[in-house]
């Protein structure tokens, strides 16, 4: 379904600010794995998005979705193979428009018609329907703007508009992390709902083990652009929030042994 | 409420006083704990304050009873007020406690036992050991992982060895595997290279001795000739160059074999996480970053709490047991090598600790963590230092043999 094959991203390539945010990175996902990727801060986790996304391009290496390679594609022409959502809940919803009109555009993209005409009443009930099912009472607000909303209830609109046309590839990063608890608990729930009753192929970057550890069939651990764990199946399914912990500490553990710990180990390791 | 103690003799008492609710017993349990964890194992609870005791209370007060009982220590409840008393005789808990319950002060002048772990010694002062030493340490300086070889060792009860093997018999299946082990009084445990997480371990039972194939060891077999005991004072921590030193001293030997069971103040040391026969030819290990690979260390001293079993060989002279010796501090004179398994915390019995059983007990009823071999980080200001402990109790002899094999 979706396969990165030896990719590289080096931004501000050959300065003091050089960073190699993604180093050889492969990644084969199939159809719908529901992946959970962690990693610590700046280890390429958004970069990769983006490069799936295609609103960055690689330095090298190709990008293959549904096995056609996509990585000459601009972001617009992959826009309708993608849902994403990201952390803020403002950026993926137009405040000063309704919730009919943003879940039209969703449900409308690329066919570009009067908005007017598109909210005819088939796609009204289908957006009734949808928003019942969040069971936050704004199905029959369909008329109000989307900036009188809390955050919660925008992000649960981004989730729905992100995945109404069934994207090929669904993209989202720390969705949960800029939420109060109790909302960020309603999207994840909403999160699976959606992934798994459309068996849609996804990638979820998060930085809460438990949902990491509760959620998808297959977990990766990038560190320093690199994939450094990459668990699935049987592995996957006896993962617990602790393991996780532990392979934080590990790769810890692994950057304290520099070259002065090295030469130290030559000197006194039996 | 109110909590607060202070050594008496050579008991230790904690008094208590106001109302103790599931919220005060809370905090009243984490005192015990650190005391029972800081060797106090004789403790009495002054309750003369205490107006109520609450099922949370009451839960605290047996749990703490079993637990320094199970340790061959003594659980006092002093001074009861007339509420205490009535709220254990209503509860049906008097009679658990009549043996305990004290109201006169002189409970400490019983200096019999000092309540310091000591050992038995069954055996004379004219034991020694003979050591074996097996393959090279050096396995990176091999020409090709195939010129690397292996050899049985048997972890019998009067074998204490170290070095880098796996459990299997033969080398074709240990080949994958092959990690830091070390071997005591019929128990093994080692550090698989295979990615498996956890160290694996086997113990003797009945007619079942565990075997080892090993492309590096040291094999020392007999008995110890002295035990000591150590105790860290206030807060000074035991250095494991000390030990070394104490363990030749005691053992007026060049050369000593060493085992022991303490709790850990801070372990310095380093595990392999590749197995040997995975060298590439004019692979160099130590090259950064290749070396992340092929070992790991603690940046920091690691496994604070927890209890170690220590065992190797200690001497003077770095080129004896195959040149697998480094020195233990800055001082150079002392050189060591050896490994420690971490196990889960237990407070060590007070009293005569007999060496095989508590080898075997530690073995088969506390989680083991790791296997690794000690190290002393001696880089001045990020370096880790010596491993050091809290207390602990050490067997020592003279290696009187050393057999070379397989060179
Ligand atoms: N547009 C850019 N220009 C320059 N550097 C960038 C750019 N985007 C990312 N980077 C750098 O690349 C590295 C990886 O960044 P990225 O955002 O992918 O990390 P991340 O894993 O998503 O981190 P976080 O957990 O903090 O979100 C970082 O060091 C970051 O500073
Ligand atoms: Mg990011």
């Amino acid at each position: 379904m979706l396969e990165l094959i030896n990719i590289y991203k080096t931004f501000n390539a050959c300065s003091l600010s050089e960073v190699k945010s993604l180093v050889n990175f492969s990644l084969k996902i199939n159809k719908g794995d529901f992946v959970t990727v962690i990693g610590t801060n700046g280890s390429g986790k958004s970069t990769l998005q983006n490069i799936i996304s295609g609103t960055i391009s690689p330095d090298s290496g190709s990008i293959l979705i549904d096995n056609a390679n996509v990585t000459n594609w601009r972001e617009d022409k992959r826009a309708s193979l993608i849902g994403r959502v990201f952390q803020n809940p403002f950026t993926g919803t137009a405040p000063g428009m309704t919730i009919a009109e943003n879940l039209a555009l969703a449900a409308l993209r690329g066919k570009i018609r009067g908005l007017r005409w598109a909210l005819r009443k088939k796609l009204v009930a289908q957006m009734k329907e949808k928003l019942s099912t969040l069971k936050m009472g704004i199905e029959d607000r369909l008329d109000a703007p989307v900036g009188t909303l809390s955050g919660g209830q925008r992000q649960a609109i981004t989730l729905l508009m992100a995945s109404w046309l069934e994207p090929k590839i669904f993209l989202l990063d720390e969705h949960t992390a800029a939420l109060d608890p109790k909302s960020a608990e309603k999207i994840i729930n909403l999160t699976k709902e959606i992934v798994e009753s459309r068996k849609l192929t996804t990638l979820m970057v998060t930085h809460s083990m438990q949902q990491a550890a509760n959620l998808g069939n297959r977990l990766i651990m990038m560190h320093r652009g690199r994939l450094v764990r990459d668990i699935q199946g049987e592995e996957r399914n006896r993962l617990k929030t602790d393991d996780l912990l532990n392979m934080f500490e590990e790769l810890r553990l692994l950057e304290q042994l520099d070259e002065s710990a090295a030469e130290m180990l030559q000197e006194n390791y039996i | 409420m109110k909590i607060s103690s202070s050594q008496k003799g050579n008991i230790f008492e904690i008094q208590v006083s106001g109302r103790l609710d599931a919220y005060w017993s809370g905090l009243l349990d984490t005192e015990i704990e650190k005391a029972v964890h800081g060797g106090k194992h004789k403790i009495a609870l002054d309750t003369s304050g205490v107006e109520y005791i609450s099922s949370a209370g009451l839960r605290i007060l047996l749990k703490t009873n079993n637990r320094l009982k199970s340790l061959g220590g003594k659980f006092i409840i002093k001074n009861p007020s007339a509420n205490v008393i009535e709220i254990l005789n209503l509860t049906g808990f008097g009679d658990l406690f009549r043996e305990s319950i004290s109201s006169s002060e002189d409970d400490n002048n019983n200096n019999a036992d000092d309540g310091k772990i000591s050992a038995t010694l069954e055996a004379s002062p004219d034991n020694y050991m003979k050591c074996t030493i097996s393959g090279r340490a050096d396995f990176w300086n091999a020409k090709d992982a195939g010129s690397i070889s292996s050899d049985a060792l048997e972890a019998s009860e009067n074998v204490f060895a170290i070095g880098t093997a796996a459990f299997g018999d033969r080398h074709e299946s240990c080949k994958s595997r092959y990690g830091e082990f070390i071997a005591a009084a019929g128990a093994a445990a080692y550090l698989p290279t295979d990615n498996a997480k956890e160290a694996d371990y086997m113990i003797s039972t009945g007619d079942f001795i565990p075997k080892l194939h090993s492309i590096f060891s040291i094999k020392c077999e007999g008995k110890f000739s002295r035990v000591f005991n150590f105790e860290q004072e206030k807060t000074e921590t035991t250095a494991m160059s000390e030990i070394c030193r104490r363990a030749l001293e005691l053992t007026s030997s060049p050369r000593a074999s060493l085992m022991m069971i303490a709790e850990i103040d801070g372990l310095s040391g380093a595990f392999l996480r590749k197995s040997p026969c995975e060298i590439k030819p004019a692979e160099n290990i130590f090259a950064f970053p290749n070396i992340r690979e092929w070992l790991s260390f603690t940046p920091e001293k690691a496994h604070q709490g927890r209890l170690a079993i220590v065992c190797g060989v200690v001497g003077s002279e770095r080129e004896d047991f195959g040149g697998s010796m480094k020195p233990v501090d800055m001082k150079n004179d002392i050189s060591a090598h050896l490994h420690a398994a971490v196990f889960n915390y237990i407070p060590l019995r007070q009293g005569k600790l007999e060496l095989s059983a508590a080898v075997k007990g530690l073995f088969s009823e506390e989680k083991i963590h790791t296997v690794m071999h000690l190290i002393n980080d001696n880089r001045i200001y990020s370096g880790a230092g010596e491993s050091v402990f809290s207390r602990g109790i050490c067997w020592v002899s003279p290696v009187k043999e050393i057999i070379r094999k397989g060179l």
